[in-house]
C-alpha cells in the first residue's frame, strides 16, 4: 500500500516515504548549507556571528556528504577491479 | 520552533511553573552564537588537575548557577507580563549593553535575573541551551 512500504537507509527502517520525515528545519539547514558552500552566510558578519545550532547542522551535513563520497569512491574502486 | 538559522529569531516560551494560565508570562527565547555558547559551556565546570603536592586530588567544580545566569543573560531576548515581585506591576525589560566576547551585546540586567526564582532560572537556561544545540533527533533528520 502507498505510504506503508518500508524503506531501509543506512540500516534504519522507515515506514512510508523517507522524504516526508525531513523536517522544515532540516530542509532550511540544507538550503542554508548550499548557500554557505557558495560563500554566503545567512546572518551578517563572519561565522562567529551565526547561530551555533546552524553551524552544528553544517558539520553534520558535511560529515554525511563526506561519508557518501567515501562510499561512492569505494564502489568505484570495487568496480574497477 | 526556531529554524536555527536567523540569529535574531526568537520563540515564545511559557513556563510550566506559571500558575496564571489566562495571562501567563511569555519569555522570548533567542539563539546563541558559537562564541557565547562556548562561554556558557566553559562556565559550567572548572578543573584543577595539577598541584605542587603530588598527593592532592584533582578538583572539579560545577558552576551550574553561573552557567544558568550567563545563558539567560544572553539568550533571553524579551519577556511580556512578568510582574515585579515588589510592585506587582509588569516589568519593562530594558537591556544593558556590554562588551563581551569581542563585541557589544545586549544583555538582561542582573537585577532582572535576580527576580527569577531558582526553578524558573533552571528552566529558562535549559530551554535556551537546548535551542542552541542540535539534538540527536535533529541530527538524524
Amino acid at each position: 500500500m502507498p505510504g506503508q512500504e518500508v524503506w531501509e537507509l543506512y540500516g534504519e527502517q522507515y515506514r512510508g516515504c523517507p522524504f516526508k520525515i525531513v523536517t522544515r528545519q532540516s530542509a532550511n539547514f540544507l538550503r542554508a548549507f548550499q548557500f554557505y558552500k557558495q560563500g554566503y552566510l545567512p546572518n551578517s558578519g563572519s561565522w562567529v556571528d551565526q547561530s551555533a545550532k546552524m553551524l552544528d547542522a553544517f558539520e553534520v551535513i558535511e560529515k554525511e556528504l563526506q561519508a557518501i563520497e567515501l562510499d561512492r569512491e569505494k564502489r568505484r574502486n570495487r568496480f574497477k577491479r | 520552533m526556531l529554524t536555527g538559522i536567523d540569529i535574531n529569531a526568537t520563540r515564545e516560551h511559557v513556563s510550566k511553573l506559571d500558575t496564571d494560565k489566562d495571562n501567563p508570562t511569555v519569555f522570548h527565547i533567542g539563539l546563541l552564537d558559537p562564541v557565547l555558547r562556548a562561554e556558557v559551556d566553559d562556565e559550567s565546570s572548572t578543573y584543577e588537575m595539577s598541584s605542587t603536592n603530588p598527593n592532592d586530588k584533582a578538583k572539579v567544580r560545577l558552576n551550574w548557577n553561573k552557567r544558568q545566569i550567563t545563558a539567560i543573560k544572553f539568550g533571553l531576548k524579551g519577556m511580556d507580563n512578568f510582574l515585579d515581585p515588589q510592585t506587582k506591576k509588569p516589568i519593562e525589560l530594558k537591556f544593558d549593553t556590554i562588551h563581551y566576547a569581542g563585541k557589544m551585546r545586549n544583555v538582561v540586567p542582573d537585577r532582572i535575573i535576580a527576580m527569577f526564582p531558582n526553578e524558573l532560572r533552571q528552566e529558562l537556561a535549559e530551554v535556551i541551551l537546548s535551542e542552541s544545540k542540535l539534538s540527536e533527533g535533529e541530527q538524524k533528520n
